[in-house]
């Protein structure tokens, strides 16, 4: 079983199920062009493999960062999005088609900006380390 | 496991220190004497020695384990121009106490010839809003992350 699209899969329901207010887009970072700002993104930074005796594999374990992203200059006004991901990821655990998140934590808060073409950019968020195994291992 | 040749060189080249084994000190002297058996200054107890040795010999493992991380960035740099993968540096910070290393640090950040710098490593790691991540040292960090315990874990091979 290859783990990571289901840990992308767990991550989309949560942070779209419920909504989260005023969030246009949640996907794969980057937001495609013409979508609209602000929204919520995420990205896999690294991952491993946990394996046993016999190389079977406990877990795969993936640092992923997870950020609301704005056409703004102020970090403010994401303050409340980056609070909801962190809220509905932190601690959580979850099932997804036929695996299992068993563990969600925060290891860093993550938070840049950019000016792209003259507009202003702010990504406030954090990186986030998901187990995740197959539901029957 | 002994420390690589490199590594000991690298740490301790500037302050000529070799780290004597602990374990191979003499625990003291059995003589003969007057025709019996006579034990001089055997000494069981080498906690003060391996206490003294403990901060370099994890000096040892974060050199290592800095050295192993830089080479696996290295393999997984994007490689354009290669100004990226030849800029990168390895520094270590010791403790003003005892000299022993006790952080490592990889910087990645290109330098024109006129000296002037171009800190985009971090773009290309962590991707811009609108282009893509192509992460190369966290990916190199969780990798050397099962050496380093297995390095913590074998710690008495360096005594």
């Amino acid at each position: 079983m290859n783990e990571y699209p289901r840990a992308a899969r767990w991550l989309h329901d949560v942070l779209t199920t419920p909504p989260i207010a005023g969030i246009a887009t949640v996907g794969e970072h980057p937001i495609p062009q013409g979508l609209p700002y602000p929204g919520i993104t995420y990205q896999l930074q690294a991952s491993d493999d946990v394996t046993v005796v016999g190389e079977a594999r406990v877990w795969a374990e993936f640092l992923m960062v997870v950020t609301a992203v704005g056409q703004t200059q102020s970090t403010e006004s994401l303050k409340d999005a980056a609070d909801a991901i962190d809220t509905r990821l932190h601690g959580t655990t979850g099932d997804v088609d036929d695996a299992s998140v068993i563990s969600s934590v925060r290891v860093s808060v993550y938070h840049t900006d950019e000016l792209n073409d003259g507009v202003p950019y702010r990504r406030l968020g954090g990186i986030y380390a998901l187990l995740v195994q197959p539901l029957n291992p | 496991m002994a420390m690589s040749k490199a590594a000991n060189q690298s740490l301790y080249k500037h302050r000529g220190y070799r780290p004597q084994s602990v374990l191979k000190k003499p625990l003291g002297e059995i003589r003969l004497k007057r025709g019996r058996m006579e034990a001089q200054g055997v000494n069981f107890n080498l906690f003060p020695e391996i206490g003294a040795a403990f901060p370099f010999i994890l000096g040892n493992i974060v050199i290592e384990t800095t050295m192993g991380v830089a080479a696996r960035a290295d393999a997984n740099v994007p490689d354009k121009t290669g100004r990226l993968r030849e800029s990168q540096h390895i520094r270590y910070s010791t403790a003003r106490n005892t000299g022993a290393v006790v952080t490592g640090r990889i910087d990645y950040n290109p330098e024109d010839p006129d000296g002037s710098k171009h800190y985009y490593g971090w773009y290309v790691e962590m991707g811009t809003v609108k282009t893509k991540a192509q992460p190369f040292l966290l990916p190199a960090l969780m990798a050397e992350r099962s050496e380093f315990n297995r390095r913590l874990r074998d710690l008495d091979h360096y005594l």
